[in-house]
């Protein structure tokens, strides 16, 4: 972490002249404030609003704001000695380390996350003839129309030709809906495309398939093939504005939350560092519009819990199990980072 | 059905026309060199060969080896001479096989 930090230490040092390192803790502030405004863009525009004017009732704010006077703004940099310069710029500097990542909420412009890969697996994926993950959603064609379960009904048997039916589906997923189990009948929590799948086999009387069970990969697949090419759509709950807003704020915290022995939070990379080089391959925004997808390292098609398990170990965190209430949560928040991009399912990535 | 595969090429062609096939098929290719869970090697189960005949006649064959990525895809050309199906025949070191047939009209 610490070669980290001192590798945006110094490329802060070498973007900024003598002249901005002087004017660096006004920005900064003003840096801060923005931090603080977009860490409330989850609450209603009139909450927001409300909380915009306490800010700006804050004495002293005016005075570091970039609407300040120039005079005063001239008369602390002439006064401020060297060393409460440097203290300044330091305490200044850990706050945007802090704050810059949730200044920046949804990355923009938005980058689709095959423009990340090599120009051969570009291709691979553009190539529906040559894209192995295509092999899955052939699958999961022949599934849909397979009867299951006691009740001997097949996908098709309720939702017909899926060209139709799911065209646009896998684009709302993840959702907040009623989820009932075991244990709670009336449970509300993040549902994904995989855990729908389960719910329409429990009305087939069919048994629900393991998570990273081939099945299950195929049907997610060929119904978030349907989507191709159609634009993500907002995935907020209109039924559970309330849960949805929880799972949410628990999947924005935990994307910036910092964790593992590496102690990195998802955004140091998928936000602060996009397009630069980890280990030969290019960081990129972190979006999850291509999956499920062939990941080219498991030589087979994965589902996103599968790859955020991978991205979990790459900080050396905890593993957690699939259909974790975590990656539940991530999933949800990652739906909206990446929304109006176009479904690339099925997906190849590195 | 042992293992799905994949055929893409086109279902009509003029005679003498050189027409592209390409196949696509789902299958681990274990290498042999990896140990599961509990430490035992995996043994290797590759598919060996791809054979491919037009009416009767071998028009391709390609063996394949241990390094070869996962679900191989492979594709070839050939000269479409008159009507008639075209067979395709993976093989695997396990011993199972998996034949495909497409039909081809010549024009």
């Amino acid at each position: 972490m610490a070669i980290e930090q001192c590798a945006l230490t110094s490329t802060f040092r070498l973007q900024l002249d003598r002249r901005q390192q002087k004017q660096l803790p006004l920005t900064l502030g003003y840096a801060c404030l923005a931090g603080l405004s977009s860490a409330l863009s989850p609450l209603k525009n009139r909450e927001r609003e409300v909380r915009r004017r306490a800010l700006r009732d804050v004495p002293g704010h005016e005075r570091a704001g970039p609407g300040a006077p120039p005079l005063v703004r001239e008369r602390e940099e002439r006064t401020a000695s060297r060393p409460a310069r440097a203290a300044h710029f330091g305490m200044a500097l850990t706050a945007l380390i802090c704050t810059s990542a949730i200044a920046q909420e949804r990355p923009s412009p938005q980058r689709p996350g095959i423009s990340f890969q090599s120009v051969e697996t570009q291709a691979l994926q553009a190539d529906e003839s040559r894209n192995p993950g295509m092999l899955w959603v052939e699958h999961g064609g022949k599934l849909w129309n397979e009867p299951a379960g006691t009740s001997a009904k097949s996908c098709a048997s309720c939702h017909g030709a899926a060209e139709t039916s799911m065209k646009g589906v896998a684009a709302r997923y993840p959702t907040v809906d009623s989820k009932p189990n075991l244990a709670d009948h009336n449970a509300v929590d993040v549902i994904l495309l995989e855990d729908k799948i389960n719910l329409c086999r429990g009305r087939q009387l069919a048994d629900e398939l393991p998570d990273e069970n081939q099945p299950l990969l195929s049907l997610t697949a060929f119904v978030s093939y349907q989507s191709r090419g159609m634009l993500r759509s907002l995935a907020r709950s209109p039924y559970y504005p309330v849960e949805a807003e929880a799972a949410f704020e628990r999947g924005r915290k935990l994307f910036h939350t910092r964790q593992g022995q590496l102690n990195l939070s998802c955004a140091q990379c998928h936000d602060d560092l996009v397009g630069k080089k980890l280990r030969g391959d290019t960081i990129s925004q972190g979006q999850t519009h291509a999956w499920p997808a062939y990941r080219l390292e498991w030589q087979t098609m994965g589902s996103l819990q599968r790859r955020l398990r991978a991205c979990s170990l790459g900080v050396r965190a905890e593993v957690l199990d699939y259909g974790h209430p975590d990656y539940l949560a991530l999933e949800y928040y990652l739906a909206w980072r990446g929304e109006g991009l176009p479904m690339e399912s099925p997906g190849v990535r590195r | 059905m042992s293992f799905p595969a994949r055929i893409v090429m086109p279902d009509k062609a003029r005679k003498g026309e050189i027409i592209e096939i390409r196949t696509l098929v789902q299958h681990a290719m274990e290498p042999g060199y990896r140990r599961d869970n509990s430490g035992k090697a995996v043994p290797r189960d590759i598919i060996t060969t791809l054979g491919v005949t037009y009416e009767g006649v071998e028009v391709f064959r390609c063996d394949l080896q241990p390094g070869t990525a996962a679900n191989p895809y492979i594709a070839f050309s050939t000269v479409a001479t008159t009507t008639g199906d075209l067979l395709f025949t993976w093989t695997d070191m396990a011993g199972k096989s998996q034949v495909e047939r497409r039909k081809l009209t010549v024009t």
